[in-house]
Protein backbone atom coordinates (compact mmCIF):
# COMPACT_ATOMS: atom_id res chain seq x y z
CA UNK A 1 0.00 0.00 0.00
CA UNK A 2 1.34 3.47 -0.98
CA UNK A 3 1.48 6.39 1.46
CA UNK A 4 1.06 10.11 0.76
CA UNK A 5 3.27 12.38 2.77
CA UNK A 6 1.39 14.51 5.33
CA UNK A 7 2.65 17.69 3.69
CA UNK A 8 0.52 17.01 0.62
CA UNK A 9 -2.54 16.60 2.78
CA UNK A 10 -1.75 19.78 4.69
CA UNK A 11 -1.27 21.66 1.43
CA UNK A 12 -4.55 20.34 0.09
CA UNK A 13 -6.36 21.28 3.28
CA UNK A 14 -4.87 24.75 3.05
CA UNK A 15 -6.01 25.21 -0.55
CA UNK A 16 -9.55 23.81 -0.20
CA UNK A 17 -10.99 26.81 1.72
CA UNK A 18 -9.76 29.11 -1.04
CA UNK A 19 -11.35 26.85 -3.62
CA UNK A 20 -14.64 26.93 -1.72
CA UNK A 21 -14.38 30.72 -1.38
CA UNK A 22 -13.67 31.17 -5.08
CA UNK A 23 -16.69 29.05 -6.06
CA UNK A 24 -18.88 31.06 -3.67
CA UNK A 25 -17.48 34.29 -5.10
CA UNK A 26 -18.33 33.18 -8.63
CA UNK A 27 -21.82 31.94 -7.75
CA UNK A 28 -22.68 35.20 -5.96
CA UNK A 29 -21.29 37.31 -8.80
CA UNK A 30 -23.39 35.33 -11.29
CA UNK A 31 -26.52 35.70 -9.18
CA UNK A 32 -26.01 39.44 -8.83
CA UNK A 33 -25.44 39.86 -12.56
CA UNK A 34 -28.64 37.90 -13.27
CA UNK A 35 -30.62 40.19 -10.94
CA UNK A 36 -29.24 43.39 -12.48
CA UNK A 37 -29.84 42.08 -16.01
CA UNK A 38 -33.41 41.20 -15.06
CA UNK A 39 -33.99 44.78 -13.92
CA UNK A 40 -32.50 46.34 -17.05
CA UNK A 41 -34.37 43.91 -19.32
CA UNK A 42 -37.62 45.29 -17.88
CA UNK A 43 -36.46 48.77 -18.78
CA UNK A 44 -36.13 49.83 -15.15
CA UNK A 45 -33.22 52.00 -14.04
CA UNK A 46 -30.21 50.73 -12.12
CA UNK A 47 -28.61 54.14 -11.76
CA UNK A 48 -28.76 57.72 -12.87
CA UNK A 49 -30.42 58.13 -16.24
CA UNK A 50 -28.99 60.33 -18.90
CA UNK A 51 -31.92 62.41 -19.97
CA UNK A 52 -31.70 64.93 -22.73
CA UNK A 53 -34.01 67.63 -21.46
CA UNK A 54 -36.07 69.64 -23.88
CA UNK A 55 -35.38 73.37 -23.88
CA UNK A 56 -38.41 74.18 -21.74
CA UNK A 57 -37.71 71.31 -19.33
CA UNK A 58 -34.09 72.44 -19.03
CA UNK A 59 -35.40 75.84 -17.96
CA UNK A 60 -37.70 74.20 -15.40
CA UNK A 61 -34.72 72.20 -14.14
CA UNK A 62 -32.52 75.23 -13.48
CA UNK A 63 -35.41 77.35 -12.16
CA UNK A 64 -36.34 74.69 -9.62
CA UNK A 65 -32.73 74.23 -8.59
CA UNK A 66 -32.28 77.98 -8.17
CA UNK A 67 -35.57 78.31 -6.28
CA UNK A 68 -34.71 75.39 -4.04
CA UNK A 69 -31.40 76.98 -3.08
CA UNK A 70 -33.19 80.23 -2.25
CA UNK A 71 -35.77 78.31 -0.21
CA UNK A 72 -33.17 76.39 1.76
CA UNK A 73 -33.21 76.89 5.48
CA UNK A 74 -36.81 78.10 5.52
CA UNK A 75 -38.52 78.04 8.87
CA UNK A 76 -41.35 79.94 10.48
CA UNK A 77 -39.35 81.78 13.09
CA UNK A 78 -35.90 82.47 14.41
CA UNK A 79 -36.75 81.70 18.01
CA UNK A 80 -37.36 77.94 18.55
CA UNK A 81 -40.32 78.33 20.90
CA UNK A 82 -42.15 80.72 18.62
CA UNK A 83 -41.26 78.62 15.62
CA UNK A 84 -42.87 75.63 17.26
CA UNK A 85 -45.98 77.65 18.13
CA UNK A 86 -46.33 78.87 14.57
CA UNK A 87 -45.77 75.41 13.09
CA UNK A 88 -48.42 73.97 15.38
CA UNK A 89 -50.86 76.76 14.52
CA UNK A 90 -50.35 76.23 10.79
CA UNK A 91 -50.68 72.46 11.12
CA UNK A 92 -53.86 72.73 13.16
CA UNK A 93 -55.34 75.42 10.93
CA UNK A 94 -55.36 77.88 13.82
CA UNK A 95 -54.60 80.96 11.74
CA UNK A 96 -54.99 83.85 14.14
CA UNK A 97 -54.17 87.35 12.81
CA UNK A 98 -50.84 87.21 14.63
CA UNK A 99 -49.93 83.92 13.01
CA UNK A 100 -50.94 85.17 9.58
CA UNK A 101 -48.88 88.36 9.94
CA UNK A 102 -45.83 86.53 11.16
CA UNK A 103 -46.02 83.94 8.38
CA UNK A 104 -46.48 86.70 5.81
CA UNK A 105 -43.45 88.56 7.16
CA UNK A 106 -41.42 85.39 7.10
CA UNK A 107 -42.45 84.60 3.52
CA UNK A 108 -41.42 88.06 2.33
CA UNK A 109 -37.78 87.01 2.57
CA UNK A 110 -38.45 84.23 0.08
CA UNK A 111 -40.15 86.21 -2.68
CA UNK A 112 -37.34 85.38 -5.15
CA UNK A 113 -37.76 81.65 -4.55
CA UNK A 114 -41.53 81.90 -5.03
CA UNK A 115 -41.16 83.88 -8.24
CA UNK A 116 -38.84 81.25 -9.70
CA UNK A 117 -41.20 78.46 -8.58
CA UNK A 118 -44.08 80.26 -10.33
CA UNK A 119 -42.09 80.44 -13.55
CA UNK A 120 -41.06 76.78 -13.33
CA UNK A 121 -44.67 75.75 -12.66
CA UNK A 122 -45.64 76.89 -16.15
CA UNK A 123 -42.98 74.70 -17.78
CA UNK A 124 -42.85 70.95 -18.38
CA UNK A 125 -40.63 69.09 -15.94
CA UNK A 126 -38.74 66.01 -17.15
CA UNK A 127 -36.27 65.61 -14.32
CA UNK A 128 -33.02 67.18 -13.23
CA UNK A 129 -30.02 67.22 -15.52
CA UNK A 130 -27.53 64.44 -14.73
CA UNK A 131 -24.95 65.41 -12.18
CA UNK A 132 -26.90 68.35 -10.80
CA UNK A 133 -28.67 66.64 -7.94
CA UNK A 134 -27.30 66.40 -4.43
CA UNK A 135 -28.39 65.10 -1.06
CA UNK A 136 -30.07 68.24 0.21
CA UNK A 137 -31.90 69.05 -3.03
CA UNK A 138 -35.00 67.14 -1.94
CA UNK A 139 -35.00 68.88 1.42
CA UNK A 140 -34.72 72.28 -0.28
CA UNK A 141 -37.53 71.39 -2.69
CA UNK A 142 -39.74 70.46 0.24
CA UNK A 143 -39.01 73.87 1.71
CA UNK A 144 -39.93 75.47 -1.60
CA UNK A 145 -43.23 73.57 -1.78
CA UNK A 146 -43.97 74.55 1.81
CA UNK A 147 -43.28 78.23 1.13
CA UNK A 148 -45.61 78.19 -1.89
CA UNK A 149 -48.32 76.42 0.13
CA UNK A 150 -48.08 78.89 3.02
CA UNK A 151 -48.29 81.76 0.54
CA UNK A 152 -51.50 80.20 -0.77
CA UNK A 153 -52.93 80.05 2.75
CA UNK A 154 -52.01 83.66 3.52
CA UNK A 155 -53.57 84.82 0.25
CA UNK A 156 -56.72 82.82 0.96
CA UNK A 157 -56.98 84.47 4.39
CA UNK A 158 -56.51 87.84 2.71
CA UNK A 159 -59.45 87.08 0.41
CA UNK A 160 -57.34 86.74 -2.73
CA UNK A 161 -58.89 83.52 -4.06
CA UNK A 162 -57.28 83.41 -7.50
CA UNK A 163 -53.94 84.40 -5.99
CA UNK A 164 -54.30 81.59 -3.45
CA UNK A 165 -55.03 79.05 -6.15
CA UNK A 166 -52.13 80.36 -8.26
CA UNK A 167 -49.78 79.85 -5.29
CA UNK A 168 -51.36 76.46 -4.64
CA UNK A 169 -50.70 75.52 -8.25
CA UNK A 170 -47.01 76.34 -7.82
CA UNK A 171 -46.87 74.23 -4.64
CA UNK A 172 -48.51 71.28 -6.39
CA UNK A 173 -46.21 71.60 -9.41
CA UNK A 174 -43.09 71.45 -7.22
CA UNK A 175 -44.19 67.92 -6.38
CA UNK A 176 -43.22 66.83 -9.86
CA UNK A 177 -39.64 67.24 -8.72
CA UNK A 178 -40.17 65.33 -5.46
CA UNK A 179 -40.13 61.59 -4.96
CA UNK A 180 -43.49 61.52 -3.27
CA UNK A 181 -46.53 63.76 -2.83
CA UNK A 182 -46.15 66.69 -0.51
CA UNK A 183 -48.96 67.14 2.00
CA UNK A 184 -49.62 70.81 1.33
CA UNK A 185 -49.96 72.64 4.67
CA UNK A 186 -52.90 75.00 4.83
CA UNK A 187 -54.74 73.38 1.93
CA UNK A 188 -57.88 73.11 4.04
CA UNK A 189 -57.86 76.88 4.66
CA UNK A 190 -57.29 77.55 0.98
CA UNK A 191 -60.20 75.42 -0.23
CA UNK A 192 -62.53 76.63 2.54
CA UNK A 193 -61.80 80.33 2.20
CA UNK A 194 -61.31 80.67 -1.55
CA UNK A 195 -63.80 81.08 -4.32
CA UNK A 196 -61.52 80.99 -7.33
CA UNK A 197 -62.38 81.51 -10.94
CA UNK A 198 -63.09 78.34 -12.90
CA UNK A 199 -59.82 78.77 -14.78
CA UNK A 200 -57.75 79.05 -11.59
CA UNK A 201 -59.49 76.02 -10.10
CA UNK A 202 -59.11 73.97 -13.26
CA UNK A 203 -55.38 74.66 -13.34
CA UNK A 204 -54.91 73.33 -9.79
CA UNK A 205 -57.09 70.33 -10.59
CA UNK A 206 -54.86 69.53 -13.57
CA UNK A 207 -51.79 69.88 -11.34
CA UNK A 208 -53.16 67.35 -8.85
CA UNK A 209 -54.28 65.07 -11.65
CA UNK A 210 -50.73 64.92 -12.93
CA UNK A 211 -49.27 63.77 -9.61
CA UNK A 212 -52.11 61.35 -8.83
CA UNK A 213 -50.68 58.33 -10.60
CA UNK A 214 -52.02 54.88 -9.81
CA UNK A 215 -48.67 53.11 -9.66
CA UNK A 216 -46.97 55.70 -7.46
CA UNK A 217 -45.76 53.07 -4.91
CA UNK A 218 -44.23 51.02 -7.72
CA UNK A 219 -42.56 54.08 -9.22
CA UNK A 220 -41.26 55.09 -5.79
CA UNK A 221 -39.81 51.64 -5.15
CA UNK A 222 -38.16 51.46 -8.58
CA UNK A 223 -36.65 54.91 -8.01
CA UNK A 224 -35.58 53.94 -4.50
CA UNK A 225 -33.86 50.81 -5.81
CA UNK A 226 -32.11 52.80 -8.51
CA UNK A 227 -30.84 55.32 -5.96
CA UNK A 228 -29.76 52.52 -3.67
CA UNK A 229 -27.84 50.82 -6.49
CA UNK A 230 -26.24 54.12 -7.42
CA UNK A 231 -24.69 54.29 -3.97
CA UNK A 232 -23.38 57.35 -2.23
CA UNK A 233 -20.28 58.19 -4.26
CA UNK A 234 -20.15 55.15 -6.52
CA UNK A 235 -22.52 52.34 -7.38
CA UNK A 236 -22.72 49.16 -5.33
CA UNK A 237 -20.93 47.06 -7.97
CA UNK A 238 -17.92 49.36 -8.10
CA UNK A 239 -18.06 49.68 -4.34
CA UNK A 240 -17.82 45.89 -4.15
CA UNK A 241 -14.82 45.75 -6.46
CA UNK A 242 -13.02 48.11 -4.14
CA UNK A 243 -13.52 46.04 -1.02
CA UNK A 244 -11.45 43.15 0.30
CA UNK A 245 -11.62 40.09 -1.98
CA UNK A 246 -12.46 38.02 1.08
CA UNK A 247 -15.62 40.04 1.80
CA UNK A 248 -16.86 40.33 -1.81
CA UNK A 249 -19.05 37.21 -1.94
CA UNK A 250 -20.83 38.20 1.25
CA UNK A 251 -21.35 41.73 -0.04
CA UNK A 252 -22.71 40.38 -3.33
CA UNK A 253 -24.97 38.01 -1.41
CA UNK A 254 -26.44 40.90 0.60
CA UNK A 255 -27.04 43.02 -2.50
CA UNK A 256 -28.69 40.10 -4.28
CA UNK A 257 -30.90 39.41 -1.28
CA UNK A 258 -31.94 43.06 -1.11
CA UNK A 259 -32.69 43.06 -4.85
CA UNK A 260 -34.84 39.96 -4.39
CA UNK A 261 -36.86 41.76 -1.72
CA UNK A 262 -37.11 44.83 -3.95
CA UNK A 263 -38.36 42.62 -6.82
CA UNK A 264 -41.10 41.17 -4.60
CA UNK A 265 -42.11 44.62 -3.40
CA UNK A 266 -42.16 46.10 -6.90
CA UNK A 267 -44.29 43.21 -8.12
CA UNK A 268 -46.67 43.61 -5.17
CA UNK A 269 -46.85 47.39 -5.65
CA UNK A 270 -47.78 46.87 -9.30
CA UNK A 271 -50.89 44.88 -8.41
CA UNK A 272 -54.39 46.39 -8.61
CA UNK A 273 -55.06 48.75 -5.74
CA UNK A 274 -57.49 46.41 -3.99
CA UNK A 275 -54.77 43.75 -3.64
CA UNK A 276 -51.76 46.03 -3.30
CA UNK A 277 -51.52 46.56 0.45
CA UNK A 278 -52.01 42.88 1.30
CA UNK A 279 -49.49 41.83 -1.36
CA UNK A 280 -46.88 44.29 -0.08
CA UNK A 281 -47.42 43.27 3.52
CA UNK A 282 -46.83 39.64 2.58
CA UNK A 283 -43.27 40.50 1.57
CA UNK A 284 -41.01 39.62 4.43
CA UNK A 285 -39.15 42.81 5.25
CA UNK A 286 -37.84 45.90 3.56
CA UNK A 287 -34.45 46.24 1.85
CA UNK A 288 -31.86 48.10 3.82
CA UNK A 289 -28.20 48.86 3.16
CA UNK A 290 -27.56 48.29 6.85
CA UNK A 291 -27.65 45.24 9.05
CA UNK A 292 -31.08 45.34 10.62
CA UNK A 293 -33.00 42.78 12.60
CA UNK A 294 -36.00 40.96 11.16
CA UNK A 295 -38.31 42.98 13.40
CA UNK A 296 -36.77 46.28 12.27
CA UNK A 297 -37.05 45.24 8.64
CA UNK A 298 -40.68 44.27 9.16
CA UNK A 299 -41.39 47.58 10.90
CA UNK A 300 -39.76 49.47 8.00
CA UNK A 301 -42.02 47.62 5.57
CA UNK A 302 -45.14 48.44 7.59
CA UNK A 303 -44.11 52.08 7.79
CA UNK A 304 -43.43 52.29 4.06
CA UNK A 305 -46.73 50.69 3.12
CA UNK A 306 -48.57 53.05 5.46
CA UNK A 307 -46.68 55.98 3.95
CA UNK A 308 -47.52 54.98 0.38
CA UNK A 309 -51.18 54.54 1.20
CA UNK A 310 -51.35 57.81 3.16
CA UNK A 311 -49.80 59.65 0.20
CA UNK A 312 -52.29 58.14 -2.24
CA UNK A 313 -55.23 58.90 0.09
CA UNK A 314 -54.04 62.46 0.62
CA UNK A 315 -53.69 63.20 -3.10
CA UNK A 316 -57.15 61.81 -3.78
CA UNK A 317 -58.63 63.81 -0.93
CA UNK A 318 -56.87 66.97 -2.14
CA UNK A 319 -58.17 66.40 -5.67
CA UNK A 320 -61.72 66.17 -4.39
CA UNK A 321 -61.23 69.20 -2.15
CA UNK A 322 -60.01 71.54 -4.88
CA UNK A 323 -63.07 70.79 -6.98
CA UNK A 324 -65.03 72.71 -4.36
CA UNK A 325 -67.19 69.76 -3.36
CA UNK A 326 -67.64 69.01 0.35
CA UNK A 327 -65.22 66.34 1.55
CA UNK A 328 -65.25 63.83 4.37
CA UNK A 329 -61.60 62.83 4.10
CA UNK A 330 -58.87 64.47 6.21
CA UNK A 331 -56.57 67.00 4.62
CA UNK B 1 20.11 -24.13 26.52
CA UNK B 2 22.27 -22.58 23.89
CA UNK B 3 24.87 -20.15 25.13
CA UNK B 4 25.32 -16.78 23.49
CA UNK B 5 28.71 -17.75 22.04
CA UNK B 6 27.20 -20.87 20.47
CA UNK B 7 24.61 -18.77 18.71
CA UNK B 8 27.29 -16.48 17.33
CA UNK B 9 29.19 -19.46 16.04
CA UNK B 10 26.10 -20.82 14.37
CA UNK B 11 25.26 -17.49 12.66
CA UNK B 12 28.78 -17.15 11.33
CA UNK B 13 28.06 -20.17 9.19
CA UNK B 14 25.50 -18.12 7.10
CA UNK B 15 25.86 -15.05 4.91
CA UNK B 16 22.87 -12.68 4.67
CA UNK B 17 21.85 -12.13 1.05
CA UNK B 18 18.76 -9.95 1.60
CA UNK B 19 15.07 -10.49 0.92
CA UNK B 20 13.77 -11.35 -2.52
CA UNK B 21 13.50 -8.26 -4.78
CA UNK B 22 9.70 -8.18 -4.73
CA UNK B 23 9.59 -8.33 -0.98
CA UNK B 24 12.34 -5.72 -0.75
CA UNK B 25 10.35 -3.32 -2.97
CA UNK B 26 7.22 -3.79 -0.95
CA UNK B 27 9.06 -3.14 2.28
CA UNK B 28 10.83 -0.07 0.95
CA UNK B 29 7.68 1.33 -0.67
CA UNK B 30 5.89 1.02 2.59
CA UNK B 31 8.69 2.49 4.64
CA UNK B 32 9.79 5.44 2.45
CA UNK B 33 7.06 7.92 1.34
CA UNK B 34 6.91 8.43 -2.41
CA UNK B 35 8.10 11.66 -3.91
CA UNK B 36 5.99 11.24 -7.01
CA UNK B 37 4.82 14.51 -8.64
CA UNK B 38 1.39 12.96 -9.01
CA UNK B 39 0.92 13.53 -5.29
CA UNK B 40 0.79 17.27 -5.95
CA UNK B 41 -1.94 16.86 -8.54
CA UNK B 42 -4.93 17.36 -6.21
CA UNK B 43 -3.29 20.42 -4.68
CA UNK B 44 -2.40 21.84 -8.09
CA UNK B 45 -5.89 21.11 -9.40
CA UNK B 46 -7.46 22.84 -6.40
CA UNK B 47 -5.22 25.90 -6.87
CA UNK B 48 -6.03 26.03 -10.58
CA UNK B 49 -9.74 25.71 -9.95
CA UNK B 50 -9.61 28.45 -7.31
CA UNK B 51 -7.75 30.77 -9.68
CA UNK B 52 -10.22 29.96 -12.45
CA UNK B 53 -13.27 30.70 -10.26
CA UNK B 54 -11.75 33.94 -8.95
CA UNK B 55 -11.08 34.96 -12.53
CA UNK B 56 -14.63 34.06 -13.55
CA UNK B 57 -16.06 35.99 -10.61
CA UNK B 58 -13.93 38.98 -11.52
CA UNK B 59 -15.10 38.70 -15.12
CA UNK B 60 -18.74 38.70 -13.94
CA UNK B 61 -18.11 41.82 -11.91
CA UNK B 62 -16.40 43.55 -14.84
CA UNK B 63 -19.34 42.77 -17.15
CA UNK B 64 -21.74 43.95 -14.47
CA UNK B 65 -19.75 47.08 -13.81
CA UNK B 66 -19.74 47.92 -17.51
CA UNK B 67 -23.53 47.63 -17.62
CA UNK B 68 -23.99 50.01 -14.68
CA UNK B 69 -24.42 53.65 -15.68
CA UNK B 70 -21.48 55.76 -14.68
CA UNK B 71 -21.95 58.85 -12.64
CA UNK B 72 -21.77 62.03 -14.63
CA UNK B 73 -18.57 63.94 -14.23
CA UNK B 74 -20.15 67.00 -12.71
CA UNK B 75 -16.95 68.99 -12.83
CA UNK B 76 -16.42 68.47 -16.55
CA UNK B 77 -18.07 71.72 -17.49
CA UNK B 78 -15.59 73.54 -15.25
CA UNK B 79 -12.74 72.30 -17.40
CA UNK B 80 -14.57 72.72 -20.67
CA UNK B 81 -15.66 76.28 -20.12
CA UNK B 82 -12.68 77.53 -18.18
CA UNK B 83 -10.83 80.17 -20.09
CA UNK B 84 -7.23 79.35 -20.93
CA UNK B 85 -4.63 80.99 -18.79
CA UNK B 86 -2.72 83.83 -20.45
CA UNK B 87 0.69 82.77 -21.71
Amino acid sequence: MTQVRPRFIIALLAVLPFLAHSIWDYVEARRLRARIEAITSRGEPVGPRYVQLSAAAADADRLYRAASILASGFDLGAEPRRRHQLSTAVRDGNWTPDVRDEVRARLARYSDAMELADRAAELPFEGFAPGTTYNYLTSHLWSLARICALRAAVRALDGDSDGAYAALYSAVRVQRALDRPFHVPGLKIVVERSHPSPAARARVMRGFEEIDVDDLPKQSLVRMRSLWLSGYDRDVVREMSGMSWLARPWAAHRVTRALDVFALLVEAAGKPESQRVAAMQRVDGFPSPFNVSREQSRAALEQSVRGFMADADWVRCARRAVTGDPITCRL
Amino acid sequence: MMEHDDLETLLRGYRPIGPPPALRDRILNAAIPRTDLRDWLPVAAAVLCAVMFYWLADHERRVLSASMPTRPAIDDSTFVFEEPLPP
